[in-house]
């Protein structure tokens, strides 16, 4: 297979299933390369008539010929500086899937972030993160992880030592530079037991036509670990993005994950957190803000597998013009996860007079002492508060867009300072503005 | 300064005003009084532009302008001022941020340069002290855990920030204590001129020992019923409304 190759998803699959070895890889990534094909041996993509992928149709993408970038390593290229990425200390890209680093890797205290594809051949000191690749995705029940699988080889390590306490953010842009590409960009995270840090996942595109990632994320938080996850979805209006992403949290661990969904095409995430020991914290929250016909689904899972373990769960959406958003919650109680605490909670503005959401919790309670509540809405503004900021002679356009901008505030509070705030509330009002320009007219 | 005659209006389908008369002059301050259902809430509401209030008869004329045919907006920038009697919150949106578009809006309807971050800075500050509003309040989302005090006085914040020509207190003193009172009305007294106009409306007579009207009305089943000079608020605390009521039946 080369580079300059293009097929349907279908015919890749295919392909795929006749690869027999890949080189010299480690005999775990053969393995979980074997264990992916296996799975999607004689599948294709996944159709509306699956109760996950209801409200989400992959025609256009099972339409379209894609290149998988399989070409060798480009050492030096060169990593895309963005306003989230100059505010991080240490950071790596994944550009067309292939591991790319500065010229000159500082030193840094705590952290590692290396090439998997490194990694494995034992170029570097076997990484930690060869402990979490394949043992926490779910290649059974999701399409795009056994893809991103079948089809690996490359992707980030990042390995946070014990007790390290990293201040600044770590930062990893994701970037498909090249038309009618499909890459496969894959990410492994250990959070040394009692560490902090905080990584910022900045998807982008460069140039016209449509790229297809199938993003996988796995992730372990070990115990009394603090972890930070920003992911920034921005890609240009012809990108799909399937973002799967995996984590499970030892005893005490915390995990606090925001999605900020601002571009794309279409855009399907999926977050898997297991609250496997007990005291473990997940809170998971999420903005997205559709404009045009684009689509944005979210699907969370949340599986409570331990006693005395909290989750929180906030998903805003602004939906603008006739694009589309899917919520599906779904939160698993197991028998043994007595004293759960668990909110969840999907508040939506829809702003287009076409704009559509479907929203939907699945609780799966099965312990008898715990505390679960949740809730969404659809709505327009408050017209009370429009009325209020009108009487101080504030327009009504520019009453909306403070409204809607507010809405979206919310998420952004919590996100750690050092990420950036005033560069992250640029870019959610350059994609509101184009969410509430047809709404609201010219804007203020 | 404003002139409202012969003023019928419904809240939603509901005939509330059935036949007002009012008229105040630049440098006065009345006050309307009357129990609860009376209309003084729609009469504020009317005068403000808030939806779902509509004339059905007579007019309003402020400074010689209709100001049914003015959006709620435009009425403020043309210096018209509602104190909120439930002031809105609204999360996400910091005071400050609102605030400062508030006052730039005006700033801008009057053709006067916009403020930057520092000017406002200076001038809100200024003003927070006249209102004693702790400094915090200001990057605080609007009126978001503010406690029934805080809120009454971020409104009086905005009628010195804004400086209009006609304010409409609506029961600003609800839910007031003694002394939040006082520097509530305090802050409305030092916006007296001759130039400005104040509606006071209130179902108590206590606010009105601080802010002392020229004119006392009395509203009753949509209609005043009577108008006198402060002596009448006092009056009123000791007859309570039935004796109007009784004796404009």
């Amino acid at each position: 297979m080369t580079s300059a190759e293009k097929r349907s998803i279908s015919a890749w699959l295919e392909a795929s299933a006749r690869i027999v070895d890949v080189g010299d890889e480690a005999p775990f990534l053969r393995e979980a390369r074997s264990q992916a094909l296996a799975t999607l041996s004689g599948q294709s993509l996944p159709t509306r008539r699956l109760e996950s992928w209801k409200y989400t149709s992959l025609n256009e993408i099972a339409k379209i010929e894609w290149a998988a970038p399989r070409g060798p390593l480009q050492k030096n290229q060169e990593l895309p500086a963005t306003p989230l990425s100059r505010q991080a200390g240490l950071r790596a890209g994944l550009i067309d899937g292939r591991f790319v680093t500065e010229p000159e890797t500082p030193k840094y205290q705590g952290a590692r972030l290396v090439s998997l594809s490194e990694t494995r051949t034992g170029e570097l000191a076997p990484s930690g993160c060869l402990d979490v690749l394949g043992q926490v995705a779910d290649l059974k029940r999701h399409f795009f992880t056994a893809l991103n699988t079948a089809l690996l080889d490359d992707g980030a390590c990042l390995e946070i030592e014990p007790n390290a306490q990293i201040a600044e953010p770590i930062h990893l842009s994701i970037v498909d530079s090249k038309s009618q590409t499909l890459s496969c960009p894959r990410l492994a995270l250990k959070a040394g037991a009692g560490s902090r840090a905080t990584l910022v996942i900045e998807h982008l595109t460069f140039g016209d036509g449509p790229r297809l990632a199938a993003f996988v994320s796995e992730i372990i938080v070990e115990p009394q670990a603090e972890l930070d996850l920003i992911l920034v979805q921005r890609e240009e209006s012809e990108s799909f993005l399937a973002s799967n992403l995996y984590a499970r949290l030892e005893q005490h661990g915390r995990l606090r994950v925001h999605t900020l969904t601002l571009g794309g095409r279409l855009v399907r995430n999926e977050v898997v957190s297991e609250l496997a020991g007990q005291g473990a914290e997940v809170d998971l929250r999420g903005l997205f803000i559709g404009s045009e016909d684009r689509h944005i689904d979210h699907q969370t899972t949340i599986d409570h597998a331990v006693s005395h373990c909290t989750s929180r769960e906030l998903y805003k959406g602004v939906l603008g013009d006739s694009s589309r958003g899917v919520f599906c919650g779904r939160i698993i109680v197991r028998p043994d996860a007595q004293k759960t605490d668990s909110q969840q909670s999907n508040p939506n503005l829809l702003l287009g007079e076409k704009a559509e959401i479907d929203t939907q919790p699945q609780l799966e309670i099965y312990a008898d002492d715990v505390r679960c509540s949740h809730g969404s809405t659809i709505g327009r503004l408050d017209p009370e508060a429009l009325f209020y900021l009108q009487s101080r002679a504030i327009g009504p356009e520019s009453a909306r867009a403070i409204l809607t901008r507010g809405f979206a505030q919310e998420i952004v509070e919590t996100v750690p300072k050092a990420v950036g705030h005033p560069q992250l509330e640029s870019l959610i009002a350059g994609a509101l503005e184009a969410a509430t320009a047809q709404a609201f007219g010219e804007g203020p | 300064m404003l002139e409202i005659k012969n003023l019928h209006a419904n809240a939603g389908d509901e005939p509330i005003l059935r036949g007002i008369d009012l008229e105040i002059a630049a440098g006065e301050v009345h006050a309307v009084m009357g129990p609860n259902g009376s209309g003084k809430s729609t009469l504020s509401n009317i005068l403000a532009g808030r939806p779902g209030y509509s004339v059905t008869h007579g007019e309003v004329l402020y400074a010689g302008q209709d100001l049914t045919q003015l959006e709620p907006e435009e009425r403020a920038r043309e210096g018209i001022f509602l104190a909120f009697q439930y002031p809105v919150e609204i999360p996400g949106v910091s005071n400050n941020y609102f605030l400062k578009a508030s006052v730039n809006a005006v700033r801008a309807h009057r053709g006067e340069p916009e403020l930057d971050a520092m000017e406002f800075l200076a001038l809100s500050q200024e003003k927070m002290k006249a209102v004693d509003m702790p400094a915090d309040l200001m990057n605080r989302s609007i009126n978001e855990g503010f406690s029934g005090g805080e809120k009454k006085r971020n409104e009086v914040l905005q009628m010195l920030l804004l400086e209009p020509q006609l304010s409409i207190l609506d029961e600003t003193d609800s839910g007031l204590d003694i002394d939040a009172l006082r520097v509530v009305a305090q802050g409305v007294n030092s916006l007296r001129s001759p130039d400005r106009a104040m509606l006071v409306i209130t179902h108590y007579q206590r606010l009105l020992d601080y802010i002392v009207p020229d004119r006392v009305h009395v509203l009753s089943a949509g209609r005043i019923v009577r108008s006198g000079g402060k002596d009448l608020a006092l009056e009123l605390e000791e007859k309570g409304y039935g004796w109007i009521e009784e004796a404009s039946a």
